[in-house]
């Protein structure tokens, strides 16, 4: 008698049994495609695994993971450029890339995923005459809960003088001018474009230099909305044309060399520059002329009544 | 009566004084499944919300039995306690340590998860719950039911709509 509830146990934790809560626990800790394929084991399972608790609990984990745990939840992928619409796009959207705005816009709508719908918000100051920029390679960049724009007020003689950042609060549906960096234009500016550097908002001037053919200067405002709070991180130069795709999360920047007119290297170079230490290293690994975005895994659903807002 | 009149004319109840000096030296005797008797600190044990509440309800005075965990589990869970009780542990040693104390196999593990749940510790189940995690990444449905001994309830159409809107995840 004794033997057999021996065995019994024995068999029982071969097969773990342990509470459900306990399997959930551990389920919330799996990469999505894993989850995923788990929604066919049982029923109550794949409840389990669609409901808000475990979105919003994996997501957590996902975000508090060890930065030493091998990294596959995080990537730095890049899309090759799609031809640019040829119509003008004057809808704004608040939860995905945005597309430039080469015409005024006369009115502005934003598309929320919840409702599936366009809905207009208003601007509280006259958008009559302004431009908002292309930022070249660079997306959009969300900062504090904000979408950022260069924008331009064509009307002014002075084009240069009349540049702002547009900031839309994707929350308060709101839009706000910052202004830009004390000194950081000049006669030598050809352009400015706006970036997200670790979580902060950088503003990016490609401008004539002297000794070689063209420079990048870097400003990161450390704090949010403080204009005295722009601080200039550091200034490249470069002989070819070259562009800034991204910050990368740990605040490297990737730049794209456009080096197909110079005679000895007929073709597009990538440069992954380590902002602290200057270090470069040239990715091969890159063969088109590309964008970046973040990305990060997570079961957090799109569609409908089910979308869970964070 | 002498003292206790003393104290009481300060404002300090003896009780009271008497209670937190013992508090602070306090050795607590836990039992595990199998008899033994583990003496460890109080500090270390409380790191088990199952012992606070024990010992803050003032139930930690004679031995605490433990009947769910077995001596070998509780030997390896008062270390993990013991480890996490020194703040001064810089986060390095302690990561080196918890991945070296979590390097173990299934069957110990899933003692471990058993005994952090029931002992409420939350830190060592959720290093645990990774664990297995890690282990369980790329892992069928079918083996996900094997492992955690769960009854497939789909029948086999519902099965197949399942797995026909989630392709992509089972893609190699």
């Amino acid at each position: 008698m004794p033997q057999t509830r021996e065995a019994t146990i024995l068999r029982h934790r071969n097969k773990y049994h342990l509470p459900y809560d306990i399997v959930l626990n551990i389920l919330t800790r799996l990469p999505v495609k894993s989850v995923m394929r788990l929604r066919c084991v049982s029923k109550s399972l794949d409840s389990s695994i669609t409901s808000p608790h475990f979105i919003s609990t994996h997501l957590n984990n996902i975000n508090n993971k060890d930065d030493d745990d091998d990294d596959d939840h995080r990537y730095l992928i890049h899309m090759p450029v799609s031809p640019p619409p040829t119509r003008s796009i004057n809808r704004i959207s608040s939860t995905s890339w945005l597309p430039t705005l080469p015409l005024p816009p006369s009115e502005i709508e934003v598309y929320t995923l919840s409702s599936d719908s366009w809905r207009r918000v208003g601007i509280d100051f006259t958008t009559n005459g302004v431009f908002f920029n292309n930022n070249n390679l660079l997306t959009t960049p969300l900062v504090s809960g904000a979408l950022h724009w260069m924008a331009v007020k064509s009307e002014e003689e002075e084009i240069r003088n009349c540049e702002m950042i547009v900031s839309f609060d994707v929350n308060s549906e709101e839009f706000r001018k910052l202004a830009q960096p004390h000194g950081s234009i000049d006669d030598n500016t050809i352009c400015r474009c706006l970036a997200s550097f670790k979580g902060k908002l950088a503003f990016i001037t490609y401008g004539h230099s002297e000794q070689l053919g063209l420079q990048h200067s870097i400003w990161v405002m450390r704090e949010y909305g403080v204009v005295e709070s722009w601080n200039k991180l550091f200034v490249l130069a470069f002989e070819t044309p070259s562009y800034c795709i991204a910050f990368t999360e740990y605040g490297s920047l990737l730049i794209f060399m456009d080096s197909r007119s110079s005679v000895e290297n007929d073709k597009f170079q990538f440069l992954l520059i380590d902002t602290e230490t200057r270090q470069e290293k040239r990715d091969p690994d890159i063969q088109y002329l590309s964008t970046v975005a973040a990305f990060m895994e997570s079961l957090v659903l799109l569609d409908g009544a089910n979308v869970v807002s964070y | 009566a002498i003292q206790s009149s003393r104290f009481s004319c300060v404002g300090f109840p003896l009780a009271y004084i008497f209670l937190a000096c013992k508090k602070k030296s306090m050795a607590l005797k836990l039992k595990s499944s199998d008899n033994k008797i583990f003496e460890v600190e109080e500090l270390v044990a409380v790191q088990s919300e199952t012992i606070k509440s024990l010992v803050e309800d003032g139930c930690a005075n004679n031995v605490i039995p433990l009947p769910n965990v077995d001596s070998k589990t509780l030997e390896l869970v008062l270390d993990w306690c013991k480890n996490h009780v020194d703040v001064k542990l810089d986060e390095e040693k302690l990561k080196e340590y918890e991945d070296k104390f979590i390097e173990v196999d299934l069957a110990v593990l899933y003692d471990l998860l058993m005994a952090a749940n029931y002992l409420n510790i939350k830190d060592l189940l959720n290093r645990a719950s990774q664990k297995v995690a890690d282990m369980l990444k790329g892992k069928k449905p079918e083996q996900i039911r094997e492992t955690f001994n769960i009854v497939n309830d789909f029948s086999p159409e519902e099965e197949e709509e399942i797995r026909k809107e989630n392709l992509w995840a089972f893609e190699e």
